[in-house]
């Protein structure tokens, strides 16, 4: 190959690439579940044993999952921590979900996160990309901007629009796993909050009012499953915690489609009431979910 | 002879490759041993590096001299990354145009000697500006992270892109970070001109420019082997100078020069009639001494008001302008390792290596973030990321130890600079909404919320501080920061956070509270 015909090959690899982003989208097919169920709390077991009696009781992952679908799982994986610290999603909870998941024929099953710290290492030490891996899932980079694409957020008071990843976007599926954190200015990081991790500009959301930016984003794209990690849960110094000393073994577990509700019930796990955080407050008012646990079909299993 | 060259091309390329991807390594899968086996036996890091901490392993400047001593500068045929680049870049022009003829040129050697005098004299005075402009080593390190690696980068994600638009993210795109425009343009500058003069020039940079060239020239002066042109056998063809990249063949006189030579054995590859040997200067009469050491000293008068010039530049550091409260930062954040202001500036040689390992980028190349005597060196930069608290590779990986290697649990103590809170800044004062995202970032919980007029603001408290950036990097208001780290010009030793509540006994209710 001469040096005239490299060269115009390359520029025209260059000159293609943005275009090869408009190939094959998959339609949005969202699971319909008609679930016994509006909330499941699970106690007392491993996390996987839990999920697994959990989600049994909502008529199994097929309720939500089906054949042929692609599923995106959306894990806390904020921080460069080992899994003891309970700063990221339970490592074992994620490989089950993924086994399930297969289990239910999904074609395929993606999980990534937007870290905090240096995502290599996040991905790495929190013990998810292993757990992933080893349930044959596939782990996907959130740390470039080129996976994010511009939404508008309808009826945001204050967050009107976001750049949303990909993955979020192109799934048939989307489940939510956070982990239960105590959180030095969102006070509680659940459900909703654990969404801060599916958007590039965070920033944007710290200097208007997070609270109320929280709030606004759980309309966009309501998680068609979320799955609350409260076995190991710290307690204090959130979200990233200084030690183990900051966690309790809890032993609980969440299960719900409706993200307020999840909140609200985890948040109880931990003495809070809706009213002491705002995001859960604004979005029960608001009416993308129900923080009135009272008048909820829920179901309580004990391991 | 034809074979001692392809011995040489052979080592050339195995020491070149490796240091070459160390540099360009995006993935972090060199680990620190290899770096430091492979950076010991460069000659300027390896010196001070001895200096620093005296080990065997520093020892690599010893086995050069005697390597020099011995053969010549085979230093820079074999070892030298700089020296290779040139190579490679002469052998392209060579494949894709036409081979290069060279002339044989008169020594420069009031430049040669007067830039190693004033590097010397800079050294003396403890900065180390000039041998961060013109060590061959941090020189290609430069180089290689600051041009090359992007462009792996750039292949890298062109392959990213496609396979994830066919659902595989097996191959992760990675994050460009370019360094600051001006410290692109100096290293472009030095890169071109570089790759230019070694097209049309050969080993020009070695032999003007280059202190480790110029310093191991004087030792080949009286290096026991030596190339000589075989009067008899020579049939004065020219052949051999009009090959010689370090235009040091003067086939008129037919005297090799060894002090610029730099044994590649292309000379005597090219001789048909083997007229060109490597023979013992000692075996027959004693070296001849020239009278330059006189010149030498004449030469260090005129350099020195030049230097004290160079001295009385000094920027001052103010890294966000245009601000209602303008961060000043009155001491740059030096790398964990340092010790202190005096001791990196003092040692670093801006080869970059730590930059290049940095997984999380925090390590920027500058151009004058320590003032002139700092030139080149590298700073934390806690715009582009922070120091990931469970992190040590800068410390075990400096050839020159300007960073010395610290254990994990020290580096989590090590006190880098000190949080500093400009409350007037911040979102919950200025739009009285939450924030929180510095105390969220912080590892040790210095930077910790308090109540405030119903809202949590930061307050930070130093003791626990470690100065790795992560509030200042998280901090999300515009177009000020509302906390910074201001460097310490002595690193310290941070207090192990122990302020916590004993919860591990508090007992969990086994019930639903709902």
């Amino acid at each position: 190959m001469d040096r005239r015909r490299f060269i115009s090959l390359v520029s025209a690899g260059i000159a293609a690439a943005p275009f090869i982003k408009t190939l094959p989208k998959t339609s949005h097919n969202y699971a319909n579940p008609n679930t016994p169920f509006d909330l499941v709390a699970v106690r007392g077991g491993e996390a996987t044993a839990m999920f697994d009696e959990g989600i049994k009781s909502l008529g199994g992952i097929s309720s939500f999952v089906k054949r042929g679908q692609r599923v995106v799982v959306k894990p806390n994986i904020g921080w460069d921590v080992v899994p003891e610290r309970a700063a990221n999603t339970n490592p074992a909870l994620v490989g089950r979900i993924i086994q399930h998941c297969i289990n239910a024929g999904a074609k395929e099953v993606v999980v990534f996160d937007n870290t905090c710290d240096n995502w290599i290492r996040c991905y790495k030490n929190s013990g998810i990309e292993k757990a992933v891996k080893e349930s044959g899932g596939k782990i996907a980079p959130g740390n470039t901007e080129s996976y994010y694409q511009s939404v508008s957020v309808p009826g945001g008071k204050r967050l009107t629009s976001a750049k949303v990843h990909e993955l979020i976007l192109e799934s048939d599926v989307f489940i939510n796993v956070p982990v239960l954190k105590n959180h030095g200015s969102a006070k509680l990081t659940i459900c909703m909050k654990n969404l801060m991790g599916i958007v590039w500009d965070r920033g944007y959301w710290h200097r208007n009012n997070l609270h109320q930016c929280i709030a606004d984003f759980s309309a966009f794209r309501k998680p068609d499953l979320n799955i609350v990690d409260a076995y190991n849960v710290m307690k204090q110094n959130g979200p990233r915690g200084v030690d183990e000393e900051d966690v309790i073994l809890m032993k609980a577990m969440i299960i719900s489609t409706d993200m307020v509700a999840a909140d609200t019930a985890a948040a109880k796990l931990l003495d809070f009431e809706p009213k002491d955080v705002s995001y859960i407050k604004i979005a029960g008012e608001t009416g993308i979910g129900r923080t009135d646990l009272q008048n909820l079909k829920i179901n309580r299993i004990k391991i | 002879m034809k074979a001692l060259r392809k011995a040489r091309i052979i080592t050339q390329i195995l020491f070149f490759a490796p240091l070459f991807f160390i540099f360009i390594d995006f993935t972090g899968i060199t680990g620190e041993y290899f770096k430091n086996l492979l950076t010991s036996l460069q000659f300027i890091p390896s010196i001070i590096k001895f200096l620093t901490i005296p080990s065997l392993l520093a020892g690599g400047f010893i086995l050069i001299l005697l390597l020099t001593i011995i053969s010549g500068r085979a230093y820079c045929s074999t070892i030298c990354p700089l020296g290779i680049l040139q190579d490679i870049a002469g052998y392209l022009k060579r494949k894709l145009f036409s081979r290069n003829r060279f002339d044989f040129k008169k020594p420069h050697k009031v430049i040669r000697y007067g830039l190693l005098v004033i590097l010397l004299i800079s050294l003396v005075s403890g900065t180390m500006a000039a041998v961060n402009l013109f060590d061959p080593f941090s020189l290609f390190g430069r180089i290689t992270f600051q041009i090359f690696r992007p462009l792996s980068i750039g292949v890298n994600n062109v392959i990213s892109f496609v396979l994830s638009r066919f659902g595989n993210y097996s191959v992760y795109p990675q994050e460009f970070y370019f360094v600051s425009s001006p410290v692109l343009a100096f290293t472009a500058f030095c890169f071109i001109g570089i790759t230019v003069l070694a097209v049309y020039r050969g080993r020009w940079y070695c032999n003007v420019i280059c202190p480790v060239g110029t310093f191991l020239g004087l030792i080949s002066k009286f290096s026991i082997y030596k190339f000589e042109i075989n009067h008899p056998l020579c049939t004065e063809c020219g052949a051999c100078g009009k090959m010689c990249k370090s235009e040091c063949i003067d086939t008129e006189k037919k005297i090799i020069d060894m002090e610029r030579c730099v044994v590649c054995f292309n000379c005597t590859t090219v001789c048909n009639s083997s007229a060109i040997t490597l023979t013992n200067r000692y075996r027959r009469e004693g070296p001849k001494f020239s009278s330059e050491r006189r010149v030498f000293i004449n030469k260090l008068g005129s350099f020195l008001p030049g230097l004290l010039l160079f001295y009385s530049m000094k920027d001052s550091i103010i890294v966000y302008v245009l601000n209602k409260i303008p961060v000043i930062r009155k001491t740059p954040v030096t790398p964990p390792g340092a010790v202190s202001l005096n001791h990196f500036t003092s040692r670093c040689t801006a080869c970059g290596l730590c930059v290049s390992t940095c997984p999380t980028h925090v390590i920027q190349p500058a151009l004058f973030a320590y003032g002139t005597e700092g030139a080149l060196q590298p700073v934390l930069d806690f715009e582009k990321s922070f120091c990931n608290y469970e992190c040590n590779l800068c410390t075990l990986i400096c050839p020159t130890g300007a960073l010395l290697p610290m254990g994990i649990e020290a580096k989590k103590v090590s006190q880098l600079g000190k949080a500093v809170f400009i409350k007037d800044n911040c979102v919950v004062i200025t739009q009285k909404t939450e924030c929180g995202a510095c105390s969220e970032h912080c590892p040790t919980k210095a930077v910790t919320m308090i109540p405030y007029e119903g809202l949590m603001l930061p307050e930070v408290r130093e003791k626990y501080c470690v100065g790795c950036g992560a509030c200042e990097k998280a901090c999300p208001t515009k177009p000020y920061k509302s906390i910074y780290v201001e460097g310490n010009a002595e690193h310290k030793i941070a207090e192990k956070n122990l302020e916590k509540k004993k919860i591990k006994e508090e007992k969990v209710l086994e019930e639903f509270p709902f």
